[in-house]
């Protein structure tokens, strides 16, 4: 990579040279801030739009009132789904609602990623929590982290998403704020997918083929 | 200029586009079309237009200042921990990307869906040296398998028919699948799988990079993009040094286009926002920053807007030649309207001349662009390009187009010639006239009422106009009469 640095110079050069004819100051940024024209709303309008739009993305939604839901919730999953392994986040939500604990009791065996988190490929259910939420699209938001690698929401054929309603965020403007700073993030809306032949939607192209959001209350 | 890509013969190639490519593609821009026409109405016209507004004034900011924002990204991305290379043509970028395979003894390389990689044959270029490429998005799997070309920015195989696929899934992974699109994705799934989690190397694009923090931003919807970008040890993203964006208020703006414009959906399923390496992720993160005549395109004043592209395809979808011909004929990694004004700028008017003339001008590609490029004031721009060549480059028409242009012009300015013209024309063409129509003439004329007829010379214009104009003036008369 001897002449590099010749590269970048001549990027340089012909970059200036062509907007010799550019006057300074003009062309000014605009206010973006004009973009942002969602109002957001009532705490229970912004969920059940939440839930609505993941449902239209061919994900499943739900509510879950308290660990007296979400026990049965997860294994009718666990039941339906077949679910042999599984992976969890490491984020405090999972703790507090003893996730792992009732995984155990289910019979599911636990994994943890390593590395890069190729062996979560093995996985039936990666369980996460999102950090943001966003109603219009149905969006989940994923900081990336060590108690949540981004393998966990990408490789098991299954991504549960728990999430608080505290996590709700208007539009992408304050997922931004949020998140913009972090190394790594994604914003996941519905299963992996794709129209590629004779536009005809397929889900669970190599993401995962089940994408289920539940709102913990 | 030189180029190494052969001429487009944009007329030929559309003599051998099959009838099945017109019909898929107008089923792919009218779902597109249709599902955008939804989205919009539900964001309300006006909010539409005003992101529109400001998406286009963000563009024309970042790309005047786009020397400033270019180191910005370098500082950061730097800062983060990555490696910032620049490329200012293709070879350069593959020499680049072969020495980072080089150095890691890289076998097997995964690939997200990138458009500025098919600009730079990059697959050939790291084939040539033994190494395995497999591109993973499903549309460019499959016309990687075909050893075809991508025929839609956003929908690489819409030419293909699922019993093309069904065949080329029988005839080279020997497995034995039905026409149903659930199963050929089954297939690809399963067999892709295994390469992400033994690639060696990941390469993507990158559909925008936040200045301000030095982000790489990839819009995917299958999570290709995100295997790519994560399993492997190495991630290498090419981007062209036009996708930048000032910051991330700048960024919401053009993803609330960007998949509305291109899919019609409100967003893909799957964004991911890079900054540098990142705990969990690859050991090494090298962003390629690439000019490969983008600072040519960005020099003249009159051009410099196609640069705003962010690839959506929606002038695709709406373009009434495009929907007739397909992408292929364009010859070139961009088709459609978009491919018309970006190939001839990017490989020179000697390869892409052909193309500014593949339009109408109905301007529906203007319409539709959420950045609001002036796509048909480019093309008639890079025409006179062609033809008579400006300071980016001298004129490559055929000598008689231009002795002829000019003829017309001096002919058309000069009021003697002008009349004796308009009077030879009327009595030169009686024999051929029937009614008001001529509905054939002799070569090379032929070729124009090969598809319609032309309309006889009826009368004197200049004439006609001062009877218009006395006619409009009594008309004005008998108002104020009133």
């Amino acid at each position: 990579m001897s002449d590099k640095r010749t590269d970048r110079e001549i990027i340089f050069k012909r970059v200036s040279e062509g907007l010799a004819d550019v006057a300074p100051r003009s062309f000014p940024m605009p206010d973006t801030g004009k973009a942002f024209f969602r109002p957001g709303g009532d705490r229970e309008k912004e969920v059940d739009l939440l839930l609505a739009e993941v449902v239209k993305t061919g994900g499943a939604a739900r509510r879950i009132r308290g660990r007296g839901e979400l026990v049965p919730a997860l294994a009718e999953l666990v039941k339906q789904e077949q679910v042999k392994k599984a992976a969890v986040s490491g984020c405090g939500m999972i703790g507090d609602l003893q996730v792992c604990g009732i995984l155990g009791g289910l019979n599911v065996e636990l994994r943890q990623a390593e590395g890069r988190g190729h062996n979560l490929s093995e996985c039936d259910l990666g369980i996460v929590v999102a950090d943001a939420l966003l109603p219009e699209t149905g969006t989940v938001v994923l900081r990336t982290g060590r108690e949540q690698p981004q393998a966990l929401s990408l490789l098991p054929r299954i991504c549960l998403v728990l999430a608080a309603p505290s996590a709700l965020r208007r539009d992408l403007h304050e997922a931004f704020a949020l998140a913009g700073g972090d190394r790594h993030f994604v914003l996941v809306s519905g299963p992996s997918r794709t129209a590629d032949i004779e536009k005809i939607l397929t889900l669970g192209v190599h993401g995962p083929k089940l994408f289920s959001l539940w709102v913990c209350e | 200029m030189k180029s190494a890509h052969p001429r487009i013969d944009f007329r030929a190639n559309t003599r051998s586009v099959p009838p099945k490519i017109a019909a898929a593609t107008q089923k792919n821009a009218q779902t597109a079309l249709r599902k955008r026409a939804e989205v919009v109405a539900a964001m309300g016209e006006e909010n539409w237009q005003s992101l529109r507004a400001i998406a286009h004034d963000m563009r024309m900011h970042t790309i005047t200042h786009l020397d400033r924002y270019l180191a910005l990204v370098e500082e950061k991305v730097k800062a983060a921990g990555g490696i910032v290379h620049w490329a200012r043509d293709a070879e350069e970028a593959n020499r680049i990307v072969l020495e980072i395979a080089r150095r890691r003894n890289v076998k097997k390389v995964v690939k997200a869906k990138s458009m500025v990689s098919e600009e730079l044959e990059i697959n050939h270029a790291l084939e040539k040296e033994g190494i395995r490429v497999f591109e993973t998005d499903l549309g460019e799997y499959i016309v990687q398998m075909a050893g075809q070309r991508p025929s839609h920015v956003t929908n690489p195989a819409l030419h293909m028919t699922k019993e093309d696929i069904a065949e080329l899934f029988r005839e080279k992974l020997h497995v034995d699948v039905q026409p149903d699109p659930k199963m050929l994705t089954e297939i690809a799934r399963e067999r892709l799988r295994a390469e992400f989690l033994a690639a060696d190397m990941g390469i993507s694009g990158g559909n925008f990079l936040v200045a301000e923090t030095g982000t790489l931003v990839l819009v995917t919807n299958e999570g290709n993009g995100r295997m790519c970008t994560s399993l492997p040890p190495v991630h290498v993203a090419i981007v062209g040094i036009e996708k930048i964006v000032p910051d991330w208020e700048s960024a919401a703006v053009l993803l609330k286009l960007l998949a509305r414009s291109a899919t019609g959906a409100k967003i893909t399923a799957y964004n991911t926002f890079i900054t540098g390496r990142w705990e969990g992720g690859p050991e090494e993160f090298h962003l390629v920053l690439l000019d490969n005549g983008r600072t040519r395109v960005l020099a003249d004043e009159a051009t410099r807007e196609t640069l705003f592209c962010i690839r959506c395809g929606a002038c695709m979808n709406i373009c009434p030649v495009f929907n007739h011909v397909g992408g292929h004929a364009y010859g070139a990694t961009y088709p459609g309207p978009i491919g018309a004004i970006l190939t001839p700028q990017l490989l020179g008017t000697g390869v892409g001349g052909a193309l500014p003339f593949a339009s109408t001008l109905c301007g529906a590609c203007s319409e539709a662009c959420p950045v609001k490029i002036p796509i048909p004031d480019i093309l008639l721009h890079l025409r006179r390009r062609v033809l008579e060549g400006d300071r980016i480059e001298g004129p490559v028409g055929p000598a008689w187009m231009r002795v002829a242009a000019k003829t017309m012009r001096f002919v058309l300015g000069t009021k003697t010639l002008y009349l004796l013209g308009a009077r030879l024309n009327r009595v030169l063409q009686t024999p051929l006239r029937r009614g008001d129509w001529i509905p054939w003439m002799p070569p090379p004329l032929s070729r124009w009422t090969m598809a319609r007829p032309f309309p006889a010379f009826r009368g004197d214009f200049r004439k006609w106009w001062r009877n218009r104009a006395a006619g409009d003036s009594s008309l004005q008369e008998k108002k104020h009469e009133r």
